[in-house]
């Protein structure tokens, strides 16, 4: 019995140290604040994306094969919007994960299963889930009408994560009748459609780019003036599940 | 029965005027045009009608630069897009927007701007020679050209801007889509500038015909008149440029088509270019805006996809000629 119980508590101990001295490396940016957030020790590659992740424990690898080999890593996580060829060719050499990219309610469901099948990500997972479930709780205020602005003359139609995010406040999203994920808008679309609220992603203030020109049209920013506006911040619009909770907050104007 | 070019410029005329209505009565919503209420009213005066205007003032400087190229070089495949001349305005305008030394719409842009078109102007005149085959220009043109793209994508990715090679692909294809009377503004002086100057050396121009030689017999100072008509050219392709991109094939197209509907003469291909040039760039742009793409077709791209099949045409004929 007793030695019953010694091989137990080996097995426990070795299960978690062989874990814990895992070398894992992220090919998503996402998963680069994810990852060096919820198992800082485990990360030993980035992508390089951010450079204020950067450190001498966690190296940037700027998605070549070589650096990423170079850093030895037992578990590569990936989503599955990363370059195909790069995952078979890495499959070759260490345990790839291709994570789902959420773009939905029930997708985050199965992004959270997914990680909660490592032990270090698993009490993480479960608390992110229990944070913005809590959150949309909260959330639900006065209907009103709201469109998300992006560069380019995009913005999130039905079923897209922000649409489902809206919805759960019971807001409604204007763009959810031009298409499903990522829909175009024209100028005129935007002026006629008049939002009680925009909500502007992506946008960088600082430079000049033509994707934003339509943002800078004086038609388009008088209403903007008269409409209350909200800016999302991009480093929570480059990743919106990861930061789900601040980016309902982003959304509602209270971030 | 042949017509005169005022009757010509009369039909002209009024064509491009039933395309502009089409063309503001294409767009992103239905309006209400006799009975519209203050939003309609805001979408057409401060969308629809400017970018009107816009195309109008584009075609203008682009038919004529490209009728003054091609009278001055004596070469029909002269455009100040395929030889690179709005490539070079370009490479300025984007130098300047992208490192923030100039806002988008200050009238220090065309200045600005000016400075590459005139460079690419007079480096294609120094490359190619006064009196060069169309495949020399050509060549020219190409290589200037590639060099200020390249130098383009260049600047681009050292900018900070995180759509770098979308932003170079933009550039390259001219848009008037969401434009406004700023960009009207920022496209009028060059236009109004060159036509005067234009205007004052169109005699030379008609007499370009003839040798060099002859035509300084006939009183002209060939190197002024000829530097005149280059920054006439620098201030139209300039003004097109700061306001919509590269719109490339407009100043090849308009010439031949003048050519094509009978009229040989220097004259009518130098006035009547520009009124050609507006009928394309407004049905270019009209099958731009009716096209169901996920975002609005570039009119650069109409423009191309029309022009690069004359440009292959002339070449061959340049060719069958020479053999």
């Amino acid at each position: 019995m007793r030695f019953k119980g010694l091989a137990v508590c080996l097995v426990v101990i070795f299960s978690v140290s062989a874990d814990a001295s895992s070398r894992w490396v992220s090919l998503n940016q996402c998963l680069d604040y994810l990852l060096t957030d919820w198992a800082s020790g485990q990360v030993v590659g980035i992508t390089g994306l951010d450079e204020a992740l950067i450190t001498s424990t966690h190296r940037a690898h700027f998605g070549r094969l070589e650096n990423i080999l170079r850093l030895q890593p037992d578990r590569v996580f990936a989503t599955e919007y990363n370059n195909p060829k790069l995952i078979r060719l890495l499959r070759q050499y260490t345990e790839v994960e291709v994570l789902p990219q959420p773009s939905s309610l029930a997708r985050y469901h199965e992004w959270i299963a997914q990680l909660s099948q490592y032990a270090q990500l698993a009490p993480h997972a479960h608390a992110h889930k229990q944070q913005l479930e809590q959150a949309m709780r909260r959330a639900h205020q006065t209907p009103q009408d709201v469109i998300i602005l992006m560069p380019n003359q995009f913005s999130w139609g039905a079923a897209s994560w922000a649409d489902e995010l809206i919805n759960a406040m019971h807001w409604n999203n204007l763009a959810a009748p031009f298409g499903k994920n990522l829909v175009s808008l024209t100028l005129e679309n935007v002026i006629r459609l008049a939002p009680d609220r925009y909500l502007l992603e992506g946008f960088s203030n600082a430079n000049y780019a033509l994707a934003n020109e339509w943002l800078y049209h004086p038609l388009l920013q008088q209403q903007l003036k008269t409409t209350p506006t909200h800016q999302i911040p991009s480093r929570l619009s480059s990743c919106p599940v990861v930061f789900a909770e601040d980016y309902l907050k982003a959304i509602q104007g209270v971030l | 029965m042949k017509l005169s070019q005022r009757q010509c410029y009369l039909i002209l005329l009024g064509i491009a005027i039933l395309l502009s209505v089409v063309q503001l009565t294409v767009g992103g919503s239905s309006l209400k045009w006799w009975a519209p209420n203050a939003l309609e009213s805001d979408i057409i005066w401060d969308i629809r009608v400017p970018r009107t205007v816009l195309t109008w003032s584009i075609a203008i400087a682009l038919g004529l630069a490209g009728a003054v190229m091609q009278l001055l070089l004596r070469n029909p495949l002269a455009e100040p897009g395929i030889t690179g001349v709005s490539g070079c305005a370009a490479l300025v305008t984007i130098t300047c927007l992208y490192f923030g030394w100039l806002p988008a719409f200050s009238f220090g842009l065309p200045a600005l701007a000016l400075v590459g078109g005139l460079f690419g102007v007079s480096l294609l005149m120094v490359l190619a020679g006064q009196r060069a085959s169309p495949t020399r220009l050509i060549l020219a043109g190409v290589a200037i050209a590639t060099m200020s793209s390249a130098a383009m994508g260049l600047l681009l990715y050292l900018a900070p801007n995180p759509f770098a090679f979308q932003e170079w692909a933009f550039w390259h294809m001219g848009s008037l889509a969401n434009k406004s009377w700023h960009s009207v503004m920022l496209a009028l002086p060059g236009v109004v500038l060159a036509l005067p100057l234009v205007w004052f050396g169109r005699r030379f121009l008609y007499a370009l015909t003839l040798s060099e030689e002859t035509v300084a017999t006939m009183g002209f100072n060939v190197a002024r008149y000829r530097n005149l008509m280059l920054l006439a050219v620098a201030l139209l392709t300039t003004a097109s440029v700061v306001a919509a991109g590269v719109i490339g094939f407009v100043g090849l197209l308009a010439p031949h088509a003048v050519r094509l509907i009978g009229f040989n003469h220097p004259k009518y291909v130098l006035w009547l270019s520009p009124i050609t040039a507006i009928l394309l760039l407004l049905s270019f742009d009209t099958i731009a805006q009716l096209m169901s793409t996920a975002r609005e077709l570039p009119v650069g791209v109409i423009a191309a996809l029309v022009g690069a099949p004359l440009l292959i045409v002339l070449l061959v004929r340049e060719r069958t000629r020479d053999a």
